[in-house]
């Protein structure tokens, strides 16, 4: 077992609270990002940026103990497959993570065997446009941003291209961390490519 | 059992002429070698186009994806730009999306309903039966013009089962439940998925990788890999939810599964033998807890256990040839050809509108599982697959032949040949169906 497969998490994150509650704020989230009432956005501030900026870094650098460090215990990640907002409940989409398969998700990349990830993707992301919001209904600060991961893996270069929307909340610690986000890539309702790397 | 040569002292087989009927036998070997051009080749995968797609039945759609009169939508034939549709009074017909006057594609939307379709170039227009309803400035075609003539072309042969809606080009093609045969029983299976009237078909993703497509229709057909390509899913499965979860019953050879040929193409493995609960079986998917609970409270356990079984994905891969596979009750994937060294894999999952709202949230998370974790490596390795084929033209074998010259093969009264599940008896089946496809010499036609 190589090292890296040693540190596999042992205590698996709990994915008691998905319910429909938590799917119908996700669908929210969606519409309201791209919907016409969208209204009093600001460009993102320091700490929203900074949280935007040090996920992407974290992902392009694989810390993946530290990029999980960013999401509350019950965060949930949504990659759809449909050109518009839809229910998730109804929709099978590129993947829909709660804490728990994020996990299942890094425990993959460390396995050692991930054929798809030998050798890894080299990815940088840029994040473009970040506008920030706050949602007073839900009391909370939304962002979006459209974003680019470049990824080069076995000497191909190719770009996926879209837009993330991010919920954020503030711990009781202080920090802020995020708690919904939604990548939307511009080709999600075509084929995708065989990306196998953490989106 | 013919003699393995040493794969050295083997002939070069004559180049491929012309691409026509009686070029292909050397290709395909009872010893279960296929040689690498069959994968690699343009001029065989024009043929496959002609002879495989355009030759047998192909799955066109399921019928509850255009439920209502005027629905259609559209698709892909062995590259062939399709609209199926529904015609007024629920006739399904396939039509060929292309003008009949210079070409074009008449209908760029990928679903929808419409009565009839208008060419954008110079605005002919057409009916959703394929009829040409009118020409416009029609005074500029003399007499000889004939109308009846131009209707889009229609497939000569629409046939279904189930719902599941088959097509073919050439009109002589054998009935679609003779060319199904023993297949048939493990089709009829995975209609459980449908039998409440609020199921219905919905795309969920597509994927699109470097590799032909027959690599992934040999990959559904072969558990031989499993333990080995997906061994990072077995090994993150096995360190976070413990044994006895996902593939875990891949890892010996021993098993009560088997893999099946039934002629025609057709191959399955039938693992229902060795998985007594999907849903117990199953990796942890997002809102399990909830939604378990919320069944077991709402409906009883009995109930409760029935809903959450349909919800996990797993029991058989059937695959009807040449284009799809049924995986399971509720899900199939469509293989579309793009070239020699390009595949589409279009995903779809039965809804069930009548259901309660948990089972259809945790079907969807349950798709995306393997969507997520297992097709990824799949692709990865056909896509080494067809590098090392394109490249090396000095390796001209692949080599199928696990289960020959065993005990583990046996012939069935019916004709279906059973295998131990890791063998690769279906895909050597399914290289005698190709074989006999391509030697023909069908002319694909539509009717106008």
């Amino acid at each position: 077992m190589s090292g890296a497969a040693m540190q596999a998490t042992t205590a698996v994150e709990s994915g008691a609270y998905v319910n429909d509650v938590r799917y119908a704020r996700l669908l929210t989230l969606w519409e309201q990002a791209t919907g016409p009432q969208l209204a009093g956005t600001v460009p993102a501030d320091g700490e929203v940026a900074q949280l935007l900026f040090r996920e992407a870094r974290l992902l392009d650098e694989r810390l993946y103990d530290e990029w999980l460090a960013q999401y509350t215990a019950q965060c949930m990640v949504w990659v759809p497959a449909q050109p518009d907002p839809v229910d998730p409940r109804l929709a099978t989409g590129i993947y829909l993570d709660d804490r728990r398969r994020m996990g299942d998700r890094i425990a993959m990349m460390r396995s050692g065997h991930l054929h798809a990830q030998t050798p890894p993707s080299r990815t940088r992301r840029m994040l473009t446009n970040a506008e920030q919001w706050v949602d007073v209904q839900a009391d909370c600060i939304v962002a979006r941003a459209n974003l680019v991961i470049w990824e080069h893996r076995k000497g191909q270069t190719r770009a996926w291209p879209g837009y993330q929307v991010v919920e954020v909340t503030r711990s009781t610690a202080g920090s802020m961390l995020i708690a919904n986000k939604i990548i939307c890539f511009l080709e999600r309702d075509a084929p995708q490519g065989n990306y196998a790397f953490i989106l | 059992m013919t003699d393995i040569q040493p794969l050295l002292r083997r002939p070069v087989p004559p180049p491929l002429k012309d691409g026509k009927s009686g070029s292909f036998g050397h290709l395909v070997r009872p010893d279960g070698m296929v040689h690498r051009t069959v994968f690699t080749d343009p001029a065989i995968f024009e043929r496959e186009m002609s002879q495989v797609f355009g030759g047998t039945w192909v799955f066109l759609l399921h019928a509850t994806e255009i439920p209502h009169p005027n629905d259609f939508k559209c698709i892909t034939v062995g590259r062939r730009p399709v609209i199926v549709a529904r015609d007024a009074n629920g006739e399904i017909r396939a039509l060929m999306n292309r003008c009949t006057h210079r070409g074009t594609t008449v209908c760029l939307q990928q679903q929808g309903n419409a009565k009839r379709f208008q060419c954008a170039y110079h605005g002919w227009s057409f009916s959703n039966t394929g009829e040409l309803l009118a020409v416009t400035f029609a005074e500029g075609y003399g007499p000889g013009f004939d109308k009846a003539a131009h209707n889009l072309g229609r497939f000569p042969r629409i046939e279904s089962h189930g719902g599941y809606v088959f097509g073919s080009l050439n009109p002589d093609v054998e009935p679609l439940l003779e060319w199904l045969g023993p297949a048939r029983a493990l089709m009829d299976w995975s209609l459980t998925a449908f039998t409440t009237p609020g199921a219905r078909v919905v795309r969920a993703s597509s994927m699109v990788f470097a590799a032909n497509w027959k690599l992934q229709n040999d990959n559904n057909g072969d558990m031989y890999h499993v333990p080995f390509t997906h061994r990072s899913i077995a090994q993150m499965t096995a360190e976070r939810h413990g044994a006895g979860k996902a593939l875990d019953h891949f890892r010996s050879d021993n098993t009560p599964m088997v893999v099946q040929y039934f002629g025609h193409g057709h191959k399955a493995i039938d693992q229902r033998p060795s998985i007594p609960s999907p849903w117990e079986r199953a990796r942890p998917v997002p809102g399990r807890e909830v939604y378990s609970e919320a069944l077991q409270t709402g409906f009883g356990a009995e109930q409760a256990q029935h809903y959450l079984n349909m919800t996990a994905r797993a029991g058989i891969n059937l695959i009807l040839y040449p284009n799809m596979i049924i995986s399971g009750a509720g899900s199939y994937n469509v293989y579309e050809p793009v070239a020699v060294d390009k595949t589409i894999v279009h995903s779809y999952s039965v809804v069930l509108d009548d259901a309660p709202v948990e089972v259809n949230a945790l079907k969807s998370r349950f798709l995306e599982d393997f969507a997520g974790f297992g097709y990824r490596d799949d692709n990865e390795i056909f896509e080494r697959i067809q590098h090392s084929l394109s490249t090396i033209p000095e390796m001209e074998w692949v080599d199928f032949s696990k289960g020959l010259g065993t005990d583990r093969e046996s012939v069935g009264a019916d004709g279906v040949v059973t295998g131990a599940v890791s063998d690769e008896t279906g895909i050597r089946g399914a290289y005698r169906y190709w074989l006999e496809l391509m030697e023909r010499d069908v002319h694909p036609c539509v009717l106008t």
